[in-house]
């Protein structure tokens, strides 16, 4: 058997060569390895092997109970940690029919949208540095920087949030949380015309992007495309509007739509969502009732019983789902997450066939793949 | 619930409650009927979801396999359940659904299950160089690296 | 005519000795100040402070000179040693040689010679070879790749420099840079050939290898293009002859379109080196505001662009001189 790292020369050709992008390489987000079959510049083929990352989160949930799992669900994906972590508590409280209090409500869909946000903050800056441009990730991060401190300061973590709990929140939020965030939905505001102008109008970036890395329609279908991906394909689908968990359908927000499914509209979709998570965040903060955090009754044993769940939600990355198999004991007998990243990733074989190098590390960029989510 | 009325193999179909488990049917089937199952999702209009694996031995001598199947808009969730005998393999849907493709070979690589006219099938998330016949999601697996005992419930 | 290097030093040797010692301790200064300069400048566009050790940062770049100068040589077994080992010594000669062509002040320079633009050209194409040694010689898939999208951009952008500098050749009627500079009085070139300065300043910018045209060693692409294997000091050489090629296409640009040393009030080496800086901070401002183009861009834009504009150029400054 070939080694894993052989460099292989194409017996058929002599033009041909296979090239190794990862697992470590500057713009595949994580140890990603594309074994890229190259014709000069051209793919020909592309083999993604994935796995680097594999922490065998699902083996590790059924030597646990549900309470002891509750940390593993943002260390999947770490970027938008915090939707994990609450949709993974969300899960269990429907599973358990445990009542969450309003406040505990909208404490989680303020935490949520904020995540998504810094989430598709670090997505601008790491997929315009892909493209070769170093600035706008700084800027993207200074804004970043303001959501990681408001959620710091209730949560207690800035990336791997273990916030959620069965029946509402660890920690109530206080006046100063809600201040802070509202001084940020009104300075975030202002930030879209600069990020409009830096980016999205210039020039190169948009040589860089439209047309490139199209998803052509029949993949929503093979493939189970979600999230940003299937938006830019003028799909509107969003798990917060067709199947509403939590308290999402109080709010009144739109799903951004675009139709071409490049590069460029994935990155216009994003740049939407952002506004329309601010629109959320303001809706909330205004709302928020008084009233407990955490459900005053939870039982002190989690055991769902017998039988199979399925919850869902809406990452920052697409449908996030959670799926366990109960038989009525304290540990899970199979949990399963269906993550968007690895059905996102599934598809670059036939996205990325007949693109270019330089266009590959584009694509990445413009999914915005979270590799341990891949690899979980 | 007429989805697959006429499909031979579909041996039972039952209504779930959606706000309670997620799902909005059920159904069981047998090897045989897989594929055209599969096909009848996708003339429909469904997309594959999620599909995974229940190492059922101890209790049942059996592997069930879980497809989940969905529609884009206005969410209607079909779970479909197959049971096989762990020393048979299963047929692949991967011409049907290419999404399969990686997820059986997940389902490959953490419980040995194979996959008929699978176009691919080798381990994906753990190394190539893994042990053959070790796959971690097993329920008696053992961490052929530790060589003792697997981590338990003693957390 | 301005007075040459050797009427300073009456012995040939001395001269030459004389000449290598300036040129080498002017480059090596100039990379390091042009370093700090960069990340002051990256600094302050990206809204962070940049470097802060000593005043204003400036032992930063110290500390760095002696880190990569202790750092170990790596030589990696699979390379063809002697063109790995040849090219970072290879990229860094010429622009030494170059830096003895140009005219600094109506009396400073070190030697004038009549056909200086052809010569300063014809040495800087050394460089394509150098990269290209570095990058076959480091047998290494992602240096090859940065290697041959140099030497490919390298040749396509030298022709549509080559053709705004024409231009600028028949208006002066010399292809000397003394007399090029010598020729703008009052009015400097860059406002009577404005199409040919721009061209000149991207197909400069191309030519050096700097964002946006840094698809050679494009870091999110090839890792670090055609110096990916290299480590120490040779990663130094490269790095060295980036910022001392600035000064090179800077220096031209000046000479060419901005008068060279003339200015009101301030000596003429003052003028010199404000009009070089000036551009380079442009050129620097350009590296961080622009995303990177993809390498067929980058080729059509010299063919399809370039080229024909600068032809257009060319045409339309032979019939106006023709005219007058």
């Amino acid at each position: 058997m070939a080694s894993r790292f052989d460099v292989v020369q194409d017996a058929e050709s002599r033009d041909t060569y296979y090239l190794n992008m990862g697992p470590q390489h500057p713009s595949t987000h994580g140890v990603l390895r594309l074994k890229l079959h190259l014709d000069g510049e051209t793919i020909l083929s592309v083999d993604p092997v994935i796995g680097y990352g594999h922490r065998a989160h699902e083996k590790m949930a059924e030597n646990r109970d549900y309470l002891q799992f509750l940390p593993n669900p943002s260390r999947v994906d770490y970027i938008s940690g915090m939707i994990y972590n609450i949709g993974y508590c969300q899960a269990i409280e429907r599973a358990m029919g445990i009542e969450v209090p309003e406040r505990a409500e909208y404490i989680r869909v303020i935490a949520n949208e904020l995540n998504r946000i810094s989430s598709h903050l670090l997505w601008l800056g790491t997929f315009l540095l892909d493209l070769g441009a170093f600035t706008p990730f700084l800027y993207a991060f200074d804004d970043r920087e303001k959501i990681l401190d408001i959620l710091d300061r209730v949560t207690g973590s800035r990336l791997t949030y273990c916030y959620g709990r069965f029946g509402g929140v660890t920690l109530d939020v206080d006046d100063l949380f809600l201040q802070q965030t509202a001084e940020f939905c009104t300075h975030f505001k202002t930030r879209f015309a600069l990020y409009e102008e830096l980016v999205i109008d210039n020039v190169i970036f948009q040589e860089r992007t439209v047309g490139v890395g199209v998803f052509e329609p029949d993949l929503i279908q093979k493939y189970g495309v979600s999230g940003p991906c299937l938006r830019a394909m003028g799909q509107a689908n969003d798990v917060r509007k067709d199947e509403p968990y939590g308290i999402y359908d109080r709010f009144d927000f739109d799903i951004p739509t675009q139709m071409a499914g490049d590069c460029f509209v994935r990155s216009l979709v994003r740049m939407d969502e952002m506004r329309q998570s601010v629109r959320i965040v303001e809706q909330a903060v205004k709302d928020i009732p008084d009233g407990p955090f955490i459900a005053p009754k939870v039982p002190k044993r989690i055991r769902p019983a017998e039988g199979e769940y399925h919850f869902c939600v809406e990452s920052a990355r697409g449908n996030f789902g959670i799926y366990i198999v109960s038989d009525g004991s304290d540990i899970p007998f199979r949990l399963k997450m269906r993550t968007p990243s690895f059905a996102n990733m599934a598809t670059m074989p036939d996205v990325m066939k007949g693109t270019l190098l330089s266009d590959a590390v584009a694509i990445l960029g413009s999914i915005d793949i979270v590799v341990p989510e891949i690899d979980r | 619930m007429s989805l697959l009325a006429n499909i031979d193999g579909v041996r039972e179909t039952t209504d779930i409650d959606h706000s309670a488990q997620g799902f909005h049917h059920l159904h069981v089937i047998t090897l045989d009927a897989l594929v055209p199952v599969t096909q009848t999702f996708f003339d429909n209009g469904f997309y594959l979801e999620m599909m995974t694996c229940q190492d059922r031995r101890e209790a049942d001598g059996i592997f069930r396999l879980v497809y989940q199947f969905c529609t884009m808009s206005t969410p209607q969730r079909h779970l479909v359940h197959l049971d096989i005998d762990p020393t048979t393999s299963a047929p692949s849907i991967a011409h049907i659904f290419p999404a399969s493709d990686w997820l059986e070979r997940e389902v490959f690589d953490m419980y040995g299950v194979g996959f008929d006219n699978h176009p691919d099938l080798k381990r994906i998330l753990m190394p190539e160089a893994y042990p053959d016949g070790a796959h971690p999601l097993l329920k008696d697996f053992v961490d052929p690296e530790s060589k003792g005992e697997a981590d338990g419930q003693s957390v | 005519m301005p007075s040459n290097i050797l009427h300073f030093f009456d012995n040939f040797w001395l001269a030459i000795g004389a000449t290598i010692a300036i040129v080498m301790a002017y480059l090596s200064v100039n990379a390091i100040m042009l370093i700090w300069l960069e990340r002051k400048l990256a600094a302050r566009i990206q809204r962070r402070i940049g470097p802060t050790r000593g005043p204003f940062g400036l032992v930063q770049q110290i500390f760095d000179m002696v880190k990569l100068f202790s750092k170990e040589l790596i030589t990696p077994d699979h390379v063809n040693r002697v063109l790995y080992l040849i090219a970072p010594v290879m990229i860094f000669a010429p622009v030494m040689a170059l830096c003895t062509l140009f005219p600094i002040s109506a009396t400073w320079v070190f030697h004038d010679y009549s056909v200086a633009v052809v010569l300063l050209l014809a040495i800087s194409g050394v460089n394509i070879l150098a990269i290209f040694f570095a990058g076959w010689g480091s047998n290494n898939k992602y240096a090859l790749l940065g290697a041959v999208r140099a030497v490919a951009q390298n040749i396509s952008y030298e022709i549509p420099l080559i053709l705004s500098i024409i231009p600028i050749v028949m208006m002066a009627n010399s292809l000397s840079l003394y007399g090029i500079a010598d020729a703008q009085t009052g009015v400097p070139y860059v406002l009577l050939q404005p199409i040919a300065a721009i061209i000149f300043i991207i197909s400069a910018t191309a030519e050096t290898n700097r964002a946006p045209f840094d698809i050679p060693e494009a870091e999110s692409e090839l890792v670090a293009g055609f110096h990916t294997e290299y480590s120490g000091m040779r990663f130094g050489m490269f790095f060295f002859a980036e910022y001392s090629n600035m000064i090179i296409v800077c220096g031209l640009a000046t000479v060419l379109f901005l008068g060279g040393w003339k200015g009101p009030y301030l000596p003429g080496p003052v003028w010199f080196f404000i009009k070089v800086y000036a551009l380079i901070i442009l050129m620097m401002w350009f590296r961080w505001t622009f995303p990177r183009l993809r390498f067929d861009q980058l080729m059509k834009f010299a063919w399809m662009v370039l080229v024909p504009l600068a032809l257009i150029n060319l045409l339309i400054t032979t019939f106006v001189l023709k005219l007058i």
